[in-house]
């Protein structure tokens, strides 16, 4: 042994530490105590949770072993996963165990970008950002304080809309938002009517509606269309083993993909849609579906607006009281056949008339064709052949396929790709007008539906009473882009504008509330120069990435497994549930309470009436739908229990109750799925429910977008200014900016575009060893044909640039991306965070996307699929990327001796 | 070698499997498997084009583990009988017994036997015999999102391997290259899904 | 060496206990530069200290004399410099990839790198064996170095007081409960967490912290054999 020889006297010489005792005095008693409960035994308990590794919000069992979660598997009571788990969830434990997580508040020390941070208390920073953000107030303007949240890392979204609508800044934006979802809500709500976030609101299977597919048993759908979207990527444990199911039931399946996805290798047609061309597409099945009359005749003339006459001049349908043919607000002008003239129809129906559906006719001096006819002409140039030229499709194949969507009960599910470029709002107009003519409405068999929704229970309230209009006008770009209105956001680019010019003012402090805004944000190099001008970045997540290297204050979020939150799943509620908890994480939505409540302190009158019980004004969530079933608006909250127990308040229970009652059915199953709930009767007025629209059918002719554009309503709690131009009722295709047929295409000749994994959640768990071994780095998809022209070989290293930037890619070279497309999924790399390209350089994909003009009409949607890119061969991987087993060291265990410091493994 | 009484083993649907890899992090989580091995690997067969089908190209996934062979070269070339075939037809290996030689690593023909670096023996998937103790399927059965894969007794009718099996029927049960080991696992897949390549 | 008469076997205990003393004593001053960072009352009173220029071990006595050079040196912002030391090797800010000091056993000793595992299982059953648990507020997994060495403190504790009572015997006992936890837990990975440390930290006070930690640790074992030998030669 090293120290024979030595004796007691020795010993106690290189133990003697002159004051120590004095010094350390006190109790002995620091870390550790008496133990304070009886029991001192090892106790294993599973609890029910719900996962959040990805929107899902699959139900888990979480073992947990004296306090440590040891295990995770799926819970069957979950109606869409069924006891599924995905790889993403079963990785749960990694993610929340993972040594590097934010565990404490940190504060820069020297220059942004050094990477020198210091702990401070919650106290300290929240005092900080809270004199910040009232200084800022004072100097600059509220508006000159911005949010921004994303879709990764367990995020609660409400709460960033509602501290803004408190601290009375318009400005809060996503990545996702006009890039991701909010064009499909808008759609939907503005044509079919149903409230944003109901069951079977739009046809949205990542987002969890699409209720029908979860019970396959019980439906009669005969086809289903996956318009740009893929469930066993987006969420396998419940969309993807939704379709498996139905697929095994013989349902026939449509992929609209550019992209060979695990959906489309099992669908009955696929067609690879050159990006950026879905509404010539959509146009074309429009057109066909009339030619050959396969719409839904009765649906389309007595329950959509399709008959109803238009004003040429105001592009609105003509009501019949201004035209001299009285009627309430909801009577509408058709044209008679019977009596060849002009007849106010009444809502619901006049059997005396006998309206047409196809033509042109005078009224009152003017030409007004029906909405059909409108919509008629639109669809009109694109035949077959002509979407079979402008997609990159075979025109036989579309036949197929629209054949197969006619096959009813059908439905047409839309996904999250045409919101990412600027064709958004057409698409899903697009989508919309085929699942309304198509009379997939509320059926047996169809998407969208109107199931009984949930007590009011989930979530936070966003207030949005207390943001004055005068703020609201100042939201950067809300007033050329009104559909950002939904969900009360900024556009992106317009914030980056405004820093960078200071025009209309200049945005000063960013408090960001998701994982990492740098390979997200489209042509994120552009934010730079913005960053450095900023007086302070704010970063609450549950790791550092990229964005944290820019940052003045780090905060540390919770993971789901410990986070408490009710959780809606079909017909039943679900309590995920904290079943652990580290360091000093925080909940989000405690955090924006705790700051508001601080720039309360401070005077500022908004935070203070958001925690004044009578101030706080009621339903005041996002727009539209019955205010008796919003939950009532609720005072801020100081503890994460006192917020639990607001949002149980209209069950009558505690969360602690609900907790412990759930999971539980609000409506048992049968009375839950209602269908037909546009003919059922109206207690009040004796007539038939009919939609949530201004006229009570579906506005397929959605003239609520003109007026929308006009005047922000229904969003805007007031008229706002009208956008540069008016927005279309109808769908339209034009050619994408980046065209692959014009000069940009000779040199840049390929159009990317992107999709999810299955084993990633946006930029989320690029750092879980389980996940990461599975898909290192990111494959950039090229046909062999390209990669032959290009000089790449499967598994080259390769360039990838666009006009923005040039980042490098894994070729993976394959018959399943269509000829002259790429696609690249996002990434960034964590293990070279502390280096100069802060992770994000090498092979983001969002490094080479457009962030610039043409932006979608409606939403303001920039450019991030469907963008011209070029590739040839590199000479090797970027400098410090994990790809390798071997990289994967650090990840291995020690196995040599404990003392060995260089931790040589061996392989 | 003698055949055994019960022939436990998986099959997997491979028109219903999504490649979600739910399968190879179950495994992980519930073995321990170190992370840079993996028992079950899911691979992928194609896209290769077909002008014949529907779709006009072709692909599947699959999911590659131990076959549990009636025939297994694994025990066959194991010095020490630490490779063994259980009563209920699973193939193991005894941790206490292997020495670590690796020469059923070569002999196996689908590669689906790892190292165990920290403790010097070999090992792969066991059907979750820690599971199947308490009435429980393996973590990967259990888990699998598309409700892909079955256990159970092959012999026994009644089980939800053989039951899925049946319901394949045998044209579209097909099995990984035979060289004399006679691998009991069965993929299920139809032509329609696509052509068997594997 | 001990006698069997009166004054020497007093004399050998009370220089026992007071081995146990100040190895109680270390294992809490260690304890604290883990547990948080270095805070102004602390530095006060570290700067009131005196460490052994001599002693037998390299790693010790290295540590001893750079924390005493870096108490003497002029620092412009000690607790800053030091706060950000401490949050870059033992909290990882900012970080992802690249040498880092952990302070879990779990970190180092459980196959995957994370922290709850079984090391940290293994260490709560110990501790609530003895009637502990840790602080509500400190909400750290059991596992982490302060809390462990702290541990270790409790133990030298109760053998000192049993020393003090009469009671050698129960003395030896601890005397092995301490040997057992040392080499099963905080020997088992603490060495590798100090190279770490040595690996990354940027200040020399951290550095020396380091090489004290891992010296004393390795001379335990030592100290803790012969103190047994000297304790039951006084049976």
């Amino acid at each position: 042994m090293k120290h024979a020889g030595l004796k007691r006297r020795d010993f106690l010489k290189a133990t003697a530490i002159g004051g120590a005792a004095v010094a350390l005095g006190g109790s002995a008693y620091v870390g550790l105590r008496r133990l304070t409960t009886a029991k001192a035994e090892s106790e294993t308990k599973v609890v029910k949770t719900n996962c959040r590794a990805c929107i899902a919000n699959c139900g888990v069992l979480a073992h947990v072993k004296d306090g440590r979660v040891v295990k995770l598997e799926g819970n069957p009571e979950y109606p869409m996963s069924r006891g599924a788990l995905c790889a993403k969830g079963l990785s749960g434990i990694q993610a929340l165990y993972h040594p590097n997580r934010n565990k404490y508040p940190m504060k820069r020390v020297g220059k942004r970008g050094e990477n020198k941070w210091k702990r401070v208390s919650w106290g300290e920073a929240l005092d900080e950002i809270a004199q910040k953000l009232m200084e800022t107030r004072a100097k600059y303007g509220a508006e000159t304080v911005f949010a921004s949240t994303g879709g990764g890392g367990n995020p609660q979204f409400p709460s960033i809309s509602r501290f803004c609508n408190a601290f009375g800044t318009p400005n809060w934006f996503e990545p996702g938002c006009a890039q991701c979802y909010l064009p499909r809500t808008v759609a939907f709500a503005l044509m079919y009517g149903a409230p944003m976030g109901g069951q079977g609101s739009d046809t949205s299977i990542a987002d969890s509606n699409c209720l029908e597919i979860y019970f396959p048993d019980d439906t009669p759908m005969k086809s289903l269309v996956l318009w740009g979207t893929a469930p066993s990527s987006n969420s396998p444990a419940g969309g993807g083993r939704a379709l498996a199911e139905l697929r095994a039931r013989g349902v026939r399946t449509v992929a609209i993909d550019p992209r060979l996805t695990a959906d489309a290798a099992k669908a009955d047609v696929w067609l690879p849609i050159r990006p950026g061309t879905d509404p010539a597409l959509m146009l074309a099945w429009v057109r066909y579906i009339i030619e050959h009359k396969l719409y839904d005749a009765e649906f389309v003339m007595k329950w959509t607006n399709l008959p109803f006459l238009v004003n040429p001049d105001d592009k609105m349908c003509l009501k019949a009281k201004d035209v001299g043919l009285g009627g309430d607000d909801r009577t509408y002008v058709v044209w008679d056949k019977k009596t060849n003239s002009a007849r106010p129809m009444p809502f619901p129906w006049d059997d005396r008339l006998d309206p047409a559906l196809e033509g042109a006719y005078t009224v009152a001096g003017k030409e007004c064709k029906t909405g059909f006819q409108h919509l008629k002409e639109r669809a009109e140039p694109f035949t077959l052949e002509k979407a079979g030229e402008i997609c990159w499709l075979e025109p036989a194949k579309i036949e197929e396929a629209i054949k197969i969507y006619a096959d009813r009960p059908s439905g047409c599910s839309l996904g999250v790709a045409t919101d990412q470029n600027p064709s958004s709002a057409q698409s899903a107009m697009g989508v919309a007008v085929l699942e309304l003519i198509m009379g997939n409405v509320e059926r047996p068999g169809s998407l969208l539906q109107r199931f009984v929704s949930p007590p009011p229970v989930a979530d936070v309230v966003d207030l949005r009473g207390l943001l004055t209009h005068e703020q609201l006008l100042k939201r950067l770009g809300a007033i050329e882009y009104k559909g950002l209105l939904q969900w009360w956001a900024a556009q992106p680019t317009a914030v980056l504008d405004a820093i960078l010019t200071g025009k209309p003012y200049k945005p000063r402090v960013w408090i960001e509330r998701s994982g990492n805004k740098m390979a997200t944000l489209g042509n994120s190099s552009a934010w730079l120069p913005a960053i450095e001008q900023l007086d302070l970045i704010v970063h609450m997540y549950m790791y550092p990435t990229s964005f944290s290297a820019y940052a003045d204050i780090l905060l540390p979020a919770t993971e789901w497994l410990e986070t408490d939150l009710p959780v809606v799943s079909a017909n039943m509620l679900f309590a995920r549930q904290a079943v652990t908890h580290t360091y000093e994480t925080m909940n989000e939505t405690l955090f924006w309470s705790k700051l508001a409540k601080r720039c309360a302190a401070l005077g500022h009158e908004g935070c203070q009436a958001a925690c004044d019980p009578e101030k706080a004004l009621g339903a005041a969530g996002p727009g539209g739908g019955d205010p008796s079933q919003k939950p009532a608006s609720f005072p801020y909250w100081d503890t994460e229990e006192e917020f639990l127990d607001i949002c149980m308040a209209k069950l009558g229970m505690t969360w602690k109750e609900f907790a412990a009652k759930a999971p539980f059915e609000f409506a048992s199953y049968g009375e839950w799925k209602q269908y037909h709930v546009y003919k059922k009767l109206d207690a009040k007025t004796g007539r038939p429910r009919g939609f949530d629209t201004p006229s009570g059918k579906c506005e397929v002719y959605a003239d609520a977008f003109v007026k929308l554009g006009r005047t922000g309503l229904p969003f805007a709690p007031a008229p706002m200014p009208p956008a540069s131009r008016d927005y279309d009722p109808l769908p339209y295709y034009e050619e994408p900016f980046e065209s692959p047929t014009g000069e940009l295409g000779k040199r840049y000749p390929l159009v990317m575009t992107n999709g999810r994994l299955p084993y990633y959640h946006h930029t989320t768990l690029r750092n879980i060893p389980w996940l990461r071994s599975i898909y290192p780095v990111p494959e950039i998809w090229i046909h062999p044909s390209d990669a032959e022209k290009y000089g790449v070989a499967h598994e080259d290293w390769t360039w990838v640039e666009s006009q923005r930037g040039k980042i490098t890619a894994r070729a993976r070279v394959t018959e399943g991306i269509a000829k002259g497309v790429v696609y690249m999924e996002r990434f960034w790399n964590p293990e070279t965070l502390d280096t100069p390209t802060h992770g994000w350089r090498e092979m983001n994909v969002n490094v080479l996307t457009k962030n610039d003009a043409p932006f979608n009409d409606v939403f303001g949607t920039y450019t991030l699929r469907a963008f011209l890119v070029k590739v040839s061969k590199a000479d090797g991987p970027p400098k410090g990327v994990w790809y390798k087993p071997a990289d994967f060291k650090p990840w291995l265990p020690d196995l040599g001796d404990a003392t060995n410091p260089t931790r040589q493994v061996e392989v | 070698m003698a055949t055994t009484k019960k022939r436990y083993a998986l099959i997997i649907d491979l028109d219903r499997c999504i490649g979600c890899c739910g399968c190879e992090v179950s495994c992980k989580q519930e073995n321990g498997v170190a992370v840079d091995v993996v028992w079950n690997k899911v691979r992928e067969e194609g896209p290769h084009v077909n002008a014949d089908a529907g779709r006009g190209v072709e692909h599947y996934f699959l999911p590659t583990v131990c076959q549990q062979c009636d025939e297994p070269q694994c025990v066959k070339v194991c010095p020490t009988g630490a490779s063994y075939v259980r009563e209920d037809g699973t193939v193991l290996v005894d941790r206490e017994i292997c020495i670590g030689c690796k020469y059923c690593m070569m002999a196996c023909p689908y590669g689906v036997r790892s190292f165990n670096r920290e403790m010097k023996v070999v090992e792969k998937c066991t059907l979750c015999v820690q599971l199947q103790a308490v009435g429980e399927p393996p973590a990967c059965v259990k888990n699998c999102v598309a409700k892909a894969r079955f256990f159970g007794d092959l012999g026994d009718k009644a089980s939800e391997a053989a039951k899925a099996l049946a319901a394949a029927g045998e044209e579209n049960a097909h099995s990984l290259p035979d060289v004399g080991n006679r691998p009991r696992t069965r993929y299920i897949l139809h032509a329609k899904t696509a052509t068997w390549r594997s | 060496m001990c006698g069997r008469t009166g004054g020497v076997v007093l004399e050998s205990t009370s220089e026992i206990v007071s081995l146990i003393a100040n190895r109680e004593n270390l294992y809490r001053l260690l304890s604290r530069f883990y547990r948080i960072e270095i805070d102004e009352a602390f530095l006060c009173q570290l700067e009131g200290m005196t460490f052994p220029e001599d002693c037998n071990d390299a790693d010790l006595a290295e540590g001893y004399k750079m924390l005493t050079e870096w108490l003497l040196s002029p620092n412009e912002d000690p607790l800053t410099n030091l706060a950000v030391d401490y949050a870059r090797v033992f909290l990882g800010a900012g970080i992802f990839e690249g040498p880092v000091a952990y302070p879990y056993e779990s970190v180092y000793t459980s196959k995957e790198r994370l922290i709850m595992q079984e090391a940290r299982d293994q260490v709560l059953a110990i501790y609530r064996a003895k009637g502990l648990e840790r602080i509500a507020t400190f909400e750290v997994p059991e596992d982490h170095v302060s809390i462990e060495l702290e541990f270790m403190s409790h133990l030298c504790r109760e053998a000192r007081e049993a020393l003090l009572a009469g009671d050698p015997a129960r003395a030896v006992v601890s005397f092995k409960e301490q040997r057992e936890f040392l080499d099963n837990h905080p020997l088992k990975w603490i060495p590798a967490f100090c190279a770490d440390i040595e690996a990354c930290a940027t200040s020399d006070f951290y550095l020396a912290v380091a090489k004290m930690t891992r010296g004393f640790l390795n001379m335990e074992q030592s100290i803790i054999e012969e103190l047994v030998e000297e304790t039951m030669a006084a049976l």
